[in-house]
């Protein structure tokens, strides 16, 4: 069992707005079977509040990127340019860059795992079917994951 | 401004409005919308010279709907939810309309935890908000080239070890509000009539130790805005230009001294010259604030009941007034902590007297806030009566209505809800400070787009400048998702005469 300073996922999301939710399901989900898992509904700066200080990080979001709804997309986040003007809409890759500039003890790897959603996120309408559906791969690659990192830790 | 004046301009508005609306299908695409996207859609005349600027920002929906049926007490915590940005502020606003709702009066040590809590609040967003939104503008400059035009650019100028600050001075900040609201994902601590949690004796020195570092880091904030800005006689002119002005009423809750306040007192509106002009309890907010529905917006745009919708329109005649910093700070006779009050003297003798209509200037008067917010966490957290056992009232009345309001961050934020006589919610309506400002915002990038793009010229510095006329306000875009990518798009689409689109500028 890995300790919540090596490993972390966190579940990013709003559980009131339709596939947003997406992130937040997922990760009550892998709370529930014992892995160390934070949720989050802020947005922004905040997430260096989950990150800093761990080894390994994993994001479970959902995304919007014109791809089918139920998509997941697994990726190594990198600090990107920082363009946004409000610490509360800052990008993961923004948050990442601002948290290095100033020096903070930041993840040697944040992995993402993204749910491709849909648009609708009238408040209370619950996850779509597409999304619905993607939730078991979803919740087994993060286990996968978290587990690859765990046996790493391990064997080191 | 006189009747045919108004006149000519309310058709001139229903012009743009028509030509507008032929674009609609094109220009409003209800999913970019949704997704949180900022949109400046900008319609040039033959000459190339601006018809009409229009600022789109999406609009929280289904909450009245999601409401309905649920118990009341769940309103702080449901509310909290439907915002990653100021959970904090709805939790506030939701469990003070709870003590309407129930008729109690929470104790006295109770109350002062829950402004010492709202304190944390308001000291974090508006410190970190002086840095990432007002910095870029005026620490690194409005012509800088954009990609200095950011946090990063404001660091490597003020030094990086206050970044670090400010991201440190943060997390002290939500440490102590996750020990008073819980280690719950939302906040846990209002409750009709008290607060759930109180301060332990032995924690307190925490508090003390964290709200003298807060005054601290306010006092730098201050400095650095004196000195960077106030030192540069461009960036005073920049403010104070007609680019950037409109004579408006403006709102904002006041103590009983009518000084400055987050959490409780009245809603006192000054006119444009300054003047009183209302003065009322939250209950009867709908005798002073109505809605009015644009075409080309989802957004119910707020304004003065008494003085009527007379389009987008400034002036005494006309009922759009201003929330947010800059507006509390002209609603109000001064600040009550001793430091932002000497801050506050400052702003109005600089910027010629009340009330300022410059609204570049709510980056100065958010720093001023961020001051007396920290100095009343000073004050409260050395309260003999804030680690007081006595945190709770109990509801005993049979729940009907219940209003309540709190200044957030970004303005006066309403909460309303009406219950059957087993406190299950039969209406709700929520007034985001957003909203408040939405006519006037619409007004401000309308204004700029006109004062700055001639002939049909659209750059990207000029972009910045128009932006920076609905940044002053930090618009709140709330209800937008977590989503990834995360970060808020803005897209400017610049329309000819003829409604083609002929530029397209992507942020």
């Amino acid at each position: 069992m890995p300790t919540q300073r090596e490993i972390l996922i966190v579940a990013v999301g709003n559980d009131l707005l339709g596939d947003d939710a997406v992130g937040v399901v997922a990760g009550l989900a892998l709370k529930a079977e014992g892995l160390p898992v934070e949720i989050s509904v802020r947005s922004g700066l905040a997430l260096l509040d989950h990150i800093e200080g761990v080894g390994k990080v994993l994001l479970i979001d959902s995304q919007t990127t014109g791809g089918a709804p139920g998509e997941i997309e697994e990726f190594v986040l990198t600090p990107s340019v920082v363009r946004s003007p409000s610490p509360h809409y800052l990008g993961y890759g923004e948050a990442l860059a601002v948290g290095r500039a100033v020096g903070l003890d930041l993840p040697d790897e944040i992995r993402v795992l993204a749910v491709e959603r849909t648009g609708a996120t009238n408040i209370g309408a619950g996850l779509s079917d597409s999304v619905r559906a993607a939730l078991p791969a979803l919740i087994h690659r993060a286990r996968d994951i978290v587990r690859g990192w765990s046996r790493h830790e391990v064997a080191a | 401004m006189d009747k045919p004046m108004q006149q000519v301009w309310n058709e001139a508005q229903q012009r743009s409005n028509e030509a507008y609306m032929r674009q609609r299908r094109v220009t409003i695409d209800p999913i970019t919308r949704l997704e949180g996207h900022g949109k400046i859609d900008i319609f040039l005349d033959a000459a190339g010279e601006v018809e009409r600027a229009y600022f789109q920002v999406p609009e929280l929906r289904g909450f009245e709907a999601f409401a309905r049926g649920r118990p009341a007490e769940d309103m702080p915590q449901i509310t909290s939810r439907i915002c990653g940005v100021c959970p904090l502020a709805h939790h506030m606003a939701a469990t003070r309309a709870l003590d309407d709702l129930y008729g109690v009066d929470p104790p006295p040590a109770a109350k002062k935890i829950r402004e010492l809590d709202y304190s944390l609040f308001m000291v974090e967003d508006h410190a970190l908000h002086f840095y990432f939104l007002g910095g870029p503008d005026f620490v690194v400059g409005p012509t800088a080239p954009k990609e200095q035009r950011n946090v990063l650019g404001v660091l490597a100028k003020v030094g990086l070890e206050v970044g670090k600050r400010v991201i440190e001075t943060r997390k002290e900040l939500r440490d102590l509000e996750t020990y008073l609201g819980g280690k719950t994902i939302h906040p846990v601590l209002g409750l009709p009539g008290g607060v759930a949690k109180g301060i332990a004796p032995d924690d307190l020195p925490q508090f003390q130790q964290v709200a003298d570092r807060a005054v601290g880091f306010a006092k730098f904030t201050l400095d650095v805005f004196r000195n960077v800005v106030l030192g540069n006689p461009d960036y005073v002119a920049l403010i104070t230009s007609e680019a950037y002005t409109h004579k408006t009423y403006y709102m904002g809750l006041v103590d009983a001294n009518n000084r400055v306040n987050f959490y409780d007192g009245m809603l006192r509106v000054v006119n444009a010259e300054g003047k009183e002009y209302a003065k009322f309890r939250a209950q009867d907010y709908l005798d002073y604030v109505a809605e009015h529905v644009e075409p080309w917006s989802y957004v119910k745009f707020c304004y003065l009941k008494p003085v009527g919708w007379k389009g987008f329109v400034e002036g005494q005649d006309s009922g759009i007034y201003a929330v947010a910093p800059l507006a509390r700070l002209n609603a109000a006779d001064g600040m009550a902590t001793p430091l932002a009050q000497e801050a506050y003297e400052e702003f109005f003798k600089t910027l010629g007297g009340k009330p300022v209509h410059h609204t570049l200037a709510n980056h100065w008067a958010r720093v001023i806030e961020l001051l007396y917010a920290a100095e009343r966490l000073q004050e409260l957290a050395n309260d003999p009566e804030i680690t007081s056992r006595d945190l709770r009232v109990l509801p005993t009345k049979t729940p009907a209505k219940g209003i309540g309001v709190v200044e957030a961050p970004r303005g006066t934020l309403f909460h309303h809800y009406e219950t059957d006589e087993q406190g299950l919610i039969t209406k709700a309506n929520l007034i985001v400070a957003t909203q408040n400002n939405a006519a006037r915002i619409a007004m401000s990038v309308d204004r700029a787009a006109k004062s700055l793009i001639h002939k049909g010229q659209v750059d990207d510095g000029l972009l910045n400048m128009v932006e920076m006329a609905f940044r002053a306000y930090d618009p709140c875009h709330g209800c937008a998702t977590h989503s990834l990518p995360g970060d808020m798009p803005l897209v400017a689409s610049i329309y000819d005469s003829e409604g083609r689109l002929v530029r397209q500028i992507r942020r």
